[in-house]
């Protein structure tokens, strides 16, 4: 198969996922997410009339699959809907309000994550010196062990202004950036883990090779052995590892929105969670879910661009 | 040549501390009654949220005036449950699926990966927070059930490309050619290879699961009192941080154990083929 085929499959195949995912996300939170429109009223006791022509102008008085299509109608045309409440605004633009500051959360921190694994791991392994390695090693086990609402609370408690908290960081969130550095360390402590364990036990095999032993005698430094030649041989399995575990790192950092009060998507569905706005937590699920596929996309196709074995052998993944 | 199991015995003092650790949790899981820390006349109210003093009450007391020690033990059982449950639910699932789909090939393996493919991209741990806080009563099970479906595509994945390479081994093939029917072949020549990497896996998707139940807890979406779990003490002691820091605590419990399952996993990842 040639890298172009790959591609194209590869896109094929998203594109089935990305329908399918629109029906799992809508069916699931609209039959088992509770009455939104009963929930505007709270604890008052709603008007009948008043709860039937509410519910009439969100159609929820149709049967399931004619909700389903119509809300397929409208995604097609970048609509997700209305929000459900007294003054309904378009929840495309509520969404949009908060994407920025998730995307410099999603972004810094992947490229954070990626240069902090890189560098750490090579450094660990440039000179055998146990200590070193010995120290990443555990340090790495704890940040794959620590889960990120712990980590993230903690930093939180320690280095804003809290009980006994130095004021190092601002908080709540104030968009500067300062306010994105705590953050932006406990979303790197929870990724970084996972893929310097695996990126090392990696290298430690491809140094074992006999392509490893060609490079020693055609006369290449260790470092750029290291960091050029057994890198690249060793990233298939962590670029995999990376484009599958993107769900992870989103749910991550909802968390670390949450924790900080940062006025992000997460925020904004776990709000919406709170207030029973289904037609809001579907279209933010939905947006951070594209994401995820469209990064798993794009990972599995720098995967068969470094390693032609994958293309050749279909794409990798089941 | 030394056999796998002697090799697999010898493990590094790193492992062994860990496998302690789990150990001692266990019976911590065990022996531990749940509702005793919450026994209204094993807690005084006059305790308050005292600090911690050695060596008495070395974790100090709740909101209520109960040992924070006597209940991060009562919920380690409820911590551990929900790991272990969701795990035998998610191999429940995993297992047939993995095994058909690396063994038959063809659509059924298309399907199984699409499938696969489509859980690993949805944020279920946030799914499972809009589903959860609908519901009145949130038990063990239904939070187990939650990261089963969370899990079970990493074990599928994984099981799938075990039994497909598995499946083109030259003892598979021998057998194939002496005539061994196709159930035969996957439980007698496939499985037993192709279940050891799971095995590697398991470790660590245990401690996702008993993270993102603290998670769902913390966040008020998880167990609820009187069930107890560290995520519930954590998501306590989140209100009162200010006032006692000591309420922390218990996540101390929560971080060795997870801990103690990432060097196990590691230890077992290194072990089995890939």
């Amino acid at each position: 198969m040639t890298l172009g085929s790959f591609v194209r499959r590869r896109v094929l195949q998203a594109l089935v996922t990305l329908l399918a995912l629109t029906l799992v996300v809508h069916a699931g939170i609209t039959l088992l997410g509770g009455d939104p429109v009963r929930a505007l009223f709270g604890f008052v006791p709603p008007d009948p009339a008043e709860l039937a022509e509410l519910r009439a102008r969100y159609g929820l008085d149709q049967p399931y699959p004619a909700q389903y299509l119509a809300y397929l109608t409208q995604l097609l045309q970048g609509n997700l809907g209305v929000t459900i409440s007294f003054t309904p605004q378009p929840v495309t633009r509520v969404v949009a309000a908060t994407l920025p500051t998730t995307a410099i959360l999603i972004g810094v921190g992947l490229l954070l994550q990626l240069t902090t694994a890189y560098g750490i791991t090579v450094v660990s392994m440039l000179r055998r010196i146990r200590l070193v390695s010995a120290v990443t090693w555990w340090v790495a086990v704890a940040a794959t062990a620590a889960p990120v609402i712990f980590t993230a609370w903690a930093l939180r408690s320690y280095f804003t202004l809290g009980y006994q908290g130095l004021d190092w960081f601002p908080y709540p969130f104030d968009g500067t950036p300062k306010a994105y550095v705590l953050p932006l360390i406990a979303l790197v402590a929870m990724l970084a883990g996972p893929v310097v364990l695996l990126f090392r036990s990696e290298l430690l095999d491809t140094l074992r090779s006999t392509f490893t032993r060609f490079a020693v005698a055609s006369g290449h430094s260790d470092l750029r052995i290291l960091s050029v030649h057994a890198a690249k041989a060793s990233a298939g399995p962590v670029i995999a590892y990376l484009g599958a575990s993107l769900g992870y790192l989103l749910t991550g950092v909802v968390i670390v929105e949450t924790i900080y009060d940062i006025p992000g998507v997460g925020n904004l569905i776990l709000d919406s969670v709170a207030r029973r706005d289904r037609a809001v937590v579907v279209g933010g699920v939905l947006v951070i879910s594209v994401l995820a596929i469209i990064g798993g996309m794009v990972a599995d196709i720098v995967a068969a661009a470094l390693d032609p074995r994958i293309r050749l052998e279909g794409d990798g993944t089941p | 040549m030394r056999s796998r199991l002697q090799s697999a015995v010898r493990a590094g003092w790193a492992t062994s501390g860990a496998a302690l650790v789990l150990a001692a949790a266990a019976v911590i899981a065990v022996v531990s009654e749940a509702p005793a820390g919450l026994d209204p006349r094993g807690c005084s109210l006059s305790q308050s949220l005292v600090p911690p003093s050695f060596p008495q009450h070395i974790f100090g007391f709740d909101l209520q005036g109960c040992d924070l020690l006597v209940l991060t033990m009562a919920g380690t059982r409820n911590s551990l449950l929900v790991g272990l449950l969701a795990t035998i639910l998610a191999l429940a699932v995993a297992i047939p699926t993995g095994t058909t789909a690396g063994f038959a090939g063809g659509w059924v393996d298309g399907l199984v990966g699409r499938l696969v493919d489509l859980v690993t991209a949805l944020p279920i741990i946030l799914i499972g927070l809009v589903v959860l806080s609908g519901l009145d009563h949130r038990g063990v099970l239904l939070v187990a059930i939650v990261m089963a479906v969370a899990a079970w595509p990493i074990y599928t994945r994984v099981i799938r490309a075990a039994t497909a390479r598995e499946s083109e081994l030259a003892h598979v093939d021998a057998a194939r050619a002496l005539g061994a029917s196709r159930p035969r072949l996957l439980v007698r020549h496939v499985l037993p290879g192709s279940l050891g990497s799971v095995v590697a896996v398991i470790p660590a998707t245990i401690a996702f699961t008993i993270g993102a139940e603290a998670l769902l807890s913390f966040l008020g979406a998880g167990l609820q009192l009187p069930d107890v779990s560290w995520g519930v003490l954590l998501a306590e002691a989140q209100r009162y941080i200010r006032q006692a820091p000591h309420l922390m605590l218990p996540g101390l419990f929560l971080l060795v154990v997870t801990g103690a399952l990432v060097v196990v996993g590691e230890a077992a990842r290194v072990r089995v083929p890939k």
